[in-house]
């Protein structure tokens, strides 16, 4: 373990985490006041706030903890070993305060991220293993900005050309180092039955998540509570996780399509609680987001993984590919079927513009943003870019516009 | 759901084809399948036998007129409409030998061994082997017809097939496992025979549908595959590009997956078995038209459902 481990919280940690606490707390209340609140929600707003107590969550779990970053890290593998996963994403503005010794322009998501993970440095609730897919290079370089304040590094290297054969026995190769390093961090051997198990939880998860995506798309399920259930993946239990969506599930199974106009598609950079701004904001302009094609809501999962070879090979071999060839990430070099993605999506489900958002210093999803523009454009569909972060100071100009855009739909 | 029915039907098949023979049941020398002519009592034959034998073409051209002739075309005639009305079915669905090779792959799960991979290259590489045997089964009987080769050298693709000391074993016939000390030639097809069946016998345990890849009638069914009445169509555009179907495929077809384009996407090796198609995790992607109507539309509730624990 690093010699920071044994450090208490200083000063001024111990103030930004109380503002960071206050800043959970304070979206949660306006939440809960919310028309649409019900009390099925409460267990995934706890869940989403022990990332913030990470002994808490950790009280009831023996196993060994690892924090996963994106979405190409299998998270089957981890629960077969019986090693706890947490997902490693922060949305707090305050925690940022805790890096600003990184570079201005980095992208939220990981400035946040690296100032939440210097609240606990101590190695009684801190994961004992970070798992990171190369994906982007703010991904790749974070460890090291944390001088290495981070415990155990385990990077994926991750293949950006998924279409060709070198690239996948590559990834094959990473997932094969990934069992490695997790049986020697449980000390257990990966066993068949044990893998299998763990496949057909995640499956029976997607199945059920993709019942609140239907949900959402008849309008039944509004966006901003499937952003909180996305969210509080892998922070918990994820048969205990499923079980809540069920829950919410049957709460919502009588109620009847609701036919909402200025219906929208949501894309691009991650949106992680508290920060809902967009969200929120496109609710307050006066749309609804139908669907998306971010990472930290509707592509948490990259879908089932069906196997035909039940060997422990055949198996690993799946969860690659899928986590891999699946993966619309905006890092890898093809972005066709991303592209393609939206325009199904928004065309099977009668949604007119897409809204676009940046997250200042996110360049994967930037960089995209032109190409998908022209595309989408192409087809006919509205298109609105916002480029913003977690600060609230652009709120009303960005309300401004828009509510200018509903207009255009 | 359609993997259960596949079974049975392959089974029933099984059964039929082979042991039909025995109830009356007599379905001509024309099928576009491994419907062994060495099995007594089987219920039709192999239309690959009647192309090298004594319906092949080249007797047509020396007899076009006569009823000989006549028979030689009609066989053909009733092979094409076959291949029309069922296309690949007859390889994934109905072919007793692709069904005793899915017992083997059946057998290599239940033991827990992982299945053999070719790499890219190697799995190309293998496409151009049943060519060569086509060509070989069509081009021998030619030269013992107008060429003078020996006799012996009839039928020489039945001479190494597979299924010819395979599938007569289901009838309690040992006999095409011996050597045939005749001369060199059948002294020297026999063996190759027998090692050949033994080496599909080993392949096709550590690889699913092993002898599929070299299979000379799966070109010729591909012949016809634009005027048949099955199409197996993609919608490229609706395609996440997850693999699945590439990595259920027995014969390791990556066209389906990676077409972005063409509708049509059988491949030239596809048996099929449907396998890709029920593994598509997506809506209204890969499709199996007969006619108009369509038999199946992957969706991802038939996803769900057949992938639930």
């Amino acid at each position: 373990m690093n010699n920071k481990s044994s450090r208490g919280k200083t000063g001024i940690t111990e103030k930004i985490f109380k503002k960071t606490i206050d800043e959970y707390d304070c979206e949660i209340e306006s939440l809960k006041k919310r028309d649409d609140y019900s009390p099925v929600f409460d267990y995934f707003l706890n869940t989403i706030k022990i990332s913030l107590f990470p002994e808490n969550g950790r009280k009831n779990r023996v196993n060994p903890l690892a924090g996963i970053l994106c979405v190409q890290a299998p998270p089957e593998i981890l629960h077969a070993l019986g090693v706890d996963s947490i997902k490693l994403c922060s949305g707090s503005i305050y925690a940022q305060r805790l890096s600003s010794d990184m570079p201005v322009l980095m992208c939220p998501v990981l400035k946040s991220l690296a100032g939440a993970l210097r609240f606990h440095n101590s190695a009684a609730v801190s994961p004992d293993c970070f798992i990171i897919p190369t994906s982007c290079d703010w991904v790749v370089k974070l460890p090291e900005m944390l001088n290495q304040e981070l415990p155990e590094v385990h990077f994926l290297e991750l293949p950006h050309i998924k279409e060709n054969e070198k690239s996948q026995s590559r990834w094959l190769e990473e997932i094969y180092g990934l069992k490695d390093r997790l049986e020697t961090l449980s000390g257990k051997k990966l066993n068949k039955r044990n893998l299998r198990d763990s496949i057909r939880k995640f499956s029976d998860a997607w199945a059920e998540f993709n019942m609140l995506i239907e949900y959402r798309r008849k309008g039944i399920l509004p966006n901003i509570w499937f952003t909180v259930i996305a969210n509080s993946f892998l922070q918990d239990d994820i048969e205990k996780w499923t079980e809540h969506i069920d829950i919410v599930l049957r709460k919502y199974k009588q109620d009847k399509n609701e036919s909402t106009d200025s219906r929208v598609f949501l894309a691009g950079s991650p949106v992680f609680f508290p920060n809902l701004k967009i969200p929120l904001l496109i609710e307050e302009a006066g749309m609804h987001i139908i669907a998306d094609d971010i990472c930290t809501c509707e592509r948490i999962f990259p879908g089932a993984v069906c196997c035909d070879d039940m060997t422990i090979h055949g198996m690993l071999k799946a969860l690659s590919e899928r986590y891999h060839k699946a993966c619309i990430c905006p890092t890898f070099t093809d972005n066709e079927r991303r592209v393609n993605n939206i325009l199904n999506t928004a065309g099977t489900n009668e949604i007119k513009g897409v809204i676009f958002h940046v997250l200042k210093g996110c360049h994967p999803y930037d960089i995209e943003s032109i190409t998908i523009e022209k595309k989408l454009k192409e087809r006919g569909f509205k298109f609105l870019r916002i480029e913003t972060d977690y600060t609230k100071e652009d709120s009303r100009n960005i309300l401004t516009r828009l509510e200018a855009f509903k207009t255009t739909l | 759901m359609i993997g259960r029915i596949r079974i049975v039907t392959q089974h029933l098949m099984f059964i039929f084809l082979i042991y039909g023979g025995r109830a009356g049941i007599k379905l001509g020398h024309s099928l576009p399948c491994f419907a062994c002519p060495y099995v007594s009592g089987c219920s039709g034959h192999c239309y690959l036998m009647a192309l090298q034998g004594k319906w092949g073409f080249e007797f047509a051209v020396a007899d076009l007129f006569s009823y000989e002739g006549f028979r030689v075309l009609l066989y053909f005639a009733i092979f094409i409409f076959l291949i029309i009305l069922l296309s690949k079915f007859w390889c994934g669905w109905i072919c007793p030998f692709g069904t005793f090779q899915d017992w083997l792959a059946i057998l290599r799960k239940k033991t827990g061994i992982r299945e053999s991979e070719f790499s890219w290259k190697t799995r190309d590489g293998l496409k151009k082997v049943k060519y060569v045997l086509l060509a070989f089964l069509i081009i021998i009987p030619v030269l013992i017809t107008y060429a003078g080769l020996h006799s012996d050298f009839s039928l020489p693709f039945c001479q190494i097939c597979p299924a010819k000391p395979i599938m007569p074993l289901f009838t309690g016939n040992v006999d095409h496992f011996a050597l045939d000390y005749t001369n060199v030639i059948t002294g020297t097809f026999s063996a190759l025979s027998i090692i050949i069946a033994a080496a599909i016998i080993v392949g096709s345990f550590f690889k699913d549908r092993f002898f599929c890849l070299f299979c000379p009638m799966l070109p010729l069914i591909q012949l016809f595959k634009k005027i048949s009445l099955l199409r197996f169509e993609k919608e490229a555009d609706l395609c996440s590009g997850c693999g699945n179907c590439h990595r259920m495929c027995p014969v390791d077809i990556r066209k389906v997956s990676d077409e972005r384009s063409n509708k049509a996407v059988m491949d030239e090796d596809c048996i099929l078995c449907m396998k890709c198609q029920e593994s598509c995790p997506e809506d209204n992607v890969l499709s199996l038209k007969f006619l108009k109507y369509r038999i199946f539309l992957t969706s991802r509730k038939y996803f769900i459902r057949n992938n639930r624990s």
